[in-house]
């Protein structure tokens, strides 16, 4: 579904990102981890095109995509989260999930002057039952600005969903949230897997990815250097190396 | 040939003052991120205060352009502690960019107020008869236009280079932040960089207005050197020097050639199409896809 | 509840407005000198409105926006001078060429916005040059006399009264145009631009369209503007057009409140009193201007419309006019 063939990032004289191939089947949930600086946000902004590559071929669902652009990415059916959630926090939070409609239907002077009425009320019921399936219970009109962290993160996940995206990219999702939360993520990222979604995530906290992971995919130092299920990635004398340390790794 | 040559002379002269404002304009640029609309302007105070100086006291020509130049050093910086400054920490740059178009105003009126709106000719001393080489009538002035202005960007490739504090205003103006983190003051280099512009800027103005004339209007020459900076990379102050002397060149010629009312019209469409086909300058590095 | 496409124009309180300004000519009982100054101020109205669409909304630093007003002008004034056209059809025409400029500016949009503000501003600048020259079109630096008055269904229209009628109805049909861009997808796209241009951009929100769209209807507002300026006043010269008056205008809308539609058509009525005013008081008053823009960009950047909304919190019924955030 989503495939990276020898894909490469360099900023003049640093490599980012080193060949790496990566290939998510449909329906997948794919872990990328690996330690502080390993490229891996680098790689999701490669692949959602907000770097162009130095090297190397991205595709998704089979089509290239390494030459276009990110809205384009995004209309093809790719969604994608952030560290920090990027929401609009002076955008009501109708505004802010409906902004997820852009990639399926561009913004339009037409829009504007006819058919007002039945696009905002297609819209709404689109942006009501993601945020239900979300699991976000917040007025529409509320500004995005007042919600919590966490509920940002809903947000962020809701505009992306809005998409109806065939892979989305999720960046840390579990970062700064409380057990209680990330089990609820849990549960929210199997749905949208069983939607037929296929899921790439990033992520640190290990429980979770060993839990919720097909298959894992290390990367260090812009390089892949595992890749498999949990348990064989987990024993791989490698990733114990490049996240414990030499000494740690030769026990193995 | 001697035709030519003499475009060449006094293209090379007009095109140093393009030069000597558009380093300014480019390193208030690269520094701040600041569009300076009111940067023109000071050189055109350049001038008046040179014409000032010349009328009472009759100073020799390079202590008028030292002067001047510090005078207006001074107003630069004013401007910049006490007008840009205070705004910098609200973090929406449009507004300052905005803002610097009222002290534009603000200057130019100013000027009108203080000199009148009559054009002003420096005392007669100033003006050394000129010869005509090749058709054109070259002026000392010219001369000194392009001597000054190759020495001063002789000097400033110098400072930026080889001096610690040229480097560290560069790095600054390069990165703030990691240039925060190696310890250098940011605030004392944008100080300086306004000082240094600012300088640059007063001084050119003298040297313009004593050839042309000193006038409120000064500053319509001025931008032109917008042109400059940007044909040469927006905030590559090398490019901004290359930028001045070619748009200087490619004016004159076209003026000699084509049609000198549409002159201006050359320099900014080539400015705009520099813009289009490339962003970063003819000497500009780097990438243009966005981020 | 907070700008969004759920809102609808047509309140009491915009309706009363409505009705109100449309009543002013009857009041007034046919001043020439009142109705003049008002139709002046419409017409800079609906400039400013187009060039808060652009700048305020937008974000984009459109700085020759005084060019295209003179594009427009001078289209619809030798349409219809030397060739004889009807008026409907030079209107028309004059906002088809405004556009056309804007079209010509169309690949600098990819450009950041600095060097985007500067491509703006040296537009502006060859197009008052390209009046000023080309007087075999525009007839130079004298101006451009005779324009005939606009003839509609029939009707010439000669009185200011009447010609008050037209701007206010163009003026109208502008406001609500922008006013249902703003409240529709489209506006929801602008103003999360303006907060944050990457996550749009990955929720597939084609930035580069969004904003030619915007100079694209911008300019053609500007058209429609100097068409009706033109025939309003019979002539026409090149200082109108040029570098002067789009720091007016950017002071129109700075001063207004960079996004409060309202706040504009206020921006553009007290400025044009003002340059009236001044006037008067000789050639050093354009020092207010320079002044007001430092001042306001330093303590009041979102302008009059940030100052009543600021009011708002103890006068409710301000608060329809007050901007929402601080920073254009």
């Amino acid at each position: 579904m989503l495939e990276t063939e020898r894909v490469s990032k360099r900023f003049d004289g640093l490599v980012a990102v080193d060949a790496v191939d990566l290939a998510v089947e449909r329906g997948e949930i794919r872990g990328i981890v690996g330690p502080n600086g390993a490229g891996k946000t680098t790689l999701f902004n490669l692949v959602s095109g907000l770097y162009g590559v130095t090297g190397g071929r991205i595709r998704l669902g089979g089509r290239d995509i390494t030459e276009v652009s990110p809205h384009a990415r995004a209309a093809a059916g790719l969604g994608r989260t952030y560290q920090t959630p990027q929401i609009f926090p002076e955008l009501s939070i109708f505004d802010n999930v409906a902004v997820g409609l852009a990639g399926a239907r561009p913004p339009s002077l037409r829009d504007a002057l006819v058919g007002r009425r039945r696009l905002r009320h297609d819209a709404r019921a689109a942006v009501e039952a993601t945020l239900g399936f979300v699991r976000l219970p917040v007025g529409l009109g509320a500004l995005a600005a007042t919600l919590s962290f966490a509920e940002q993160k809903r947000l962020e996940l809701a505009r992306a969903l809005m998409g109806g995206p065939a892979v989305l990219l999720l960046d840390e999702p579990a970062a700064g949230l409380n057990r209680v939360e990330i089990d609820a993520l849990v549960e929210l990222i199997g749905e949208i897997r069983d939607r037929g979604v296929t899921v790439v995530l990033i992520e640190h906290n290990m429980k979770l990815v060993m839990g919720l992971c097909g298959r894992i995919t290390v990367l260090d130092f812009g390089r892949k250097i595992a890749e498999g299920t949990a348990d064989e990635v987990r024993r791989d004398p490698l990733v114990v190396t490049a996240y414990l340390g030499r000494s740690a790794g030769a026990g193995v | 040939m001697s035709e030519f040559l003499g475009l060449l002379v006094f293209g090379l002269a007009i095109g140093s003052i393009y030069s000597l404002v558009a380093i300014g304009f480019s390193m208030i640029y690269r520094a701040t991120g600041l569009l300076h609309f009111a940067h023109p302007d000071l050189m055109m105070i350049g001038g008046m205060v040179g014409y000032t100086l010349a009328t009472r006291t009759s100073l020799p020509m390079p202590l008028l352009f030292v002067l001047s130049g510090l005078a207006v050093a001074g107003l630069s910086w004013l401007i910049d502690r006490f007008g840009f400054r205070p705004m910098r920490r609200q973090g929406a740059l449009l507004n300052l960019i905005i803002a610097t178009i009222g002290w534009s105003i603000i200057l130019v009126n100013v000027a009108l107020f203080v000199w009148g709106t009559a054009p002003l000719s420096y005392p007669e001393a100033y003006l050394p008869k000129g010869r005509v080489i090749g058709g054109i009538v070259i002026v000392p002035q010219n001369l000194a236009m392009l001597g000054v202005g190759l020495v001063a960007m002789v000097l400033l490739h110098l400072f930026f280079t080889r001096t610690v504090v040229g480097q560290a205003l560069r790095a600054t103006a390069e990165n703030p932040v990691a240039a925060q983190l190696m310890g250098i003051r940011i605030e004392r280099m944008m100080t300086l960089t306004f000082l240094l512009s600012g300088f640059l800027a007063g001084g050119a103005g003298v040297l313009v207005a004593s050839i042309v004339y000193a006038n409120f209007d000064l500053g319509l020459i001025g931008i032109k050197s917008f042109a400059a900076a940007v044909l040469g990379g927006f905030g590559q102050v090398g490019g901004a020097m290359v930028g001045g002397l070619v748009l200087g060149l490619v004016e004159t010629i076209g003026a000699f050639y084509v049609s000198s009312a549409y002159k201006d019209i050359i320099a900014y469409t080539l400015l705009i199409l520099i813009l289009l086909v490339r962003p970063q300058g003819l000497l500009g590095a780097g990438r243009t896809r966005p981020d | 509840m907070t700008v969004s496409w759920l809102r609808g124009f047509w309140t009491p309180a915009s309706a009363a407005t409505v009705v109100a300004l449309a009543a002013v000519p009857l009041l007034l009982g046919g001043s020439p000198y009142h109705l003049f100054l008002l139709n002046t101020i419409g017409v800079f109205a609906m400039l400013a409105l187009g060039l808060q669409l652009v700048l305020g909304y937008g974000g984009i630093l459109q700085l020759g926006y005084a060019g295209f007003f003179g594009l427009g002008a001078y289209t619809s004034a030798i349409l219809t001078t030397h060739h004889g056209w009807p008026f409907p059809a030079a209107f028309v025409a004059a906002m088809v060429v405004g556009v056309g400029g804007a079209v010509l500016m169309c690949p600098i949009v990819r450009l950041r916005d600095v060097n985007f503000a500067m491509a703006t501003f040296v537009f502006g600048l060859i197009l008052e040059l390209v009046y000023n020259q080309w007087s075999a079109m525009t007839n130079g630096p004298i101006g451009f006399r005779g324009i005939p008055a606009p003839t509609l269904f029939g009707l010439t229209v000669l009185e200011p009264q009447h010609y008050y009628y037209l701007i206010f109805v163009a003026l109208v049909a502008e406001y609500l145009l922008i006013f249902r861009l703003l409240h529709s997808p489209f506006g929801t796209a602008l103003r999360a631009m303006r907060e944050n241009e990457t996550a749009c951009r990955t929720s597939g929100v084609d930035v580069t369209r969004v904003k030619v769209t915007l100079l694209l209807v911008s300019s053609a507002i500007a058209g429609a503007a100097g068409s009706l300026l033109a025939h309003m006043n019979g002539f026409i010269s090149p200082p109108t057009f040029g570098w002067a008056t789009s720091v007016a205008l950017l002071m129109m809308v700075v001063l207004g409140g960079v996004r409060s539609l309202p706040g504009a058509i206020v921006g553009a009525a007290v400025i044009r009193l003002v340059v009236e005013q001044t006037s008067v008081l000789g050639q050093h008053s354009n020092i207010v201007f320079g002044v007001a823009l430092v001042l306001f960009m330093a303590f009041l950047p979102t302008g009059l419309a940030g100052l009543a909304g600021g009011l708002s919190a103890r006068m409710p019924w301000a608060a329809r006019f007050g901007a929402r955030s601080v920073t254009p």
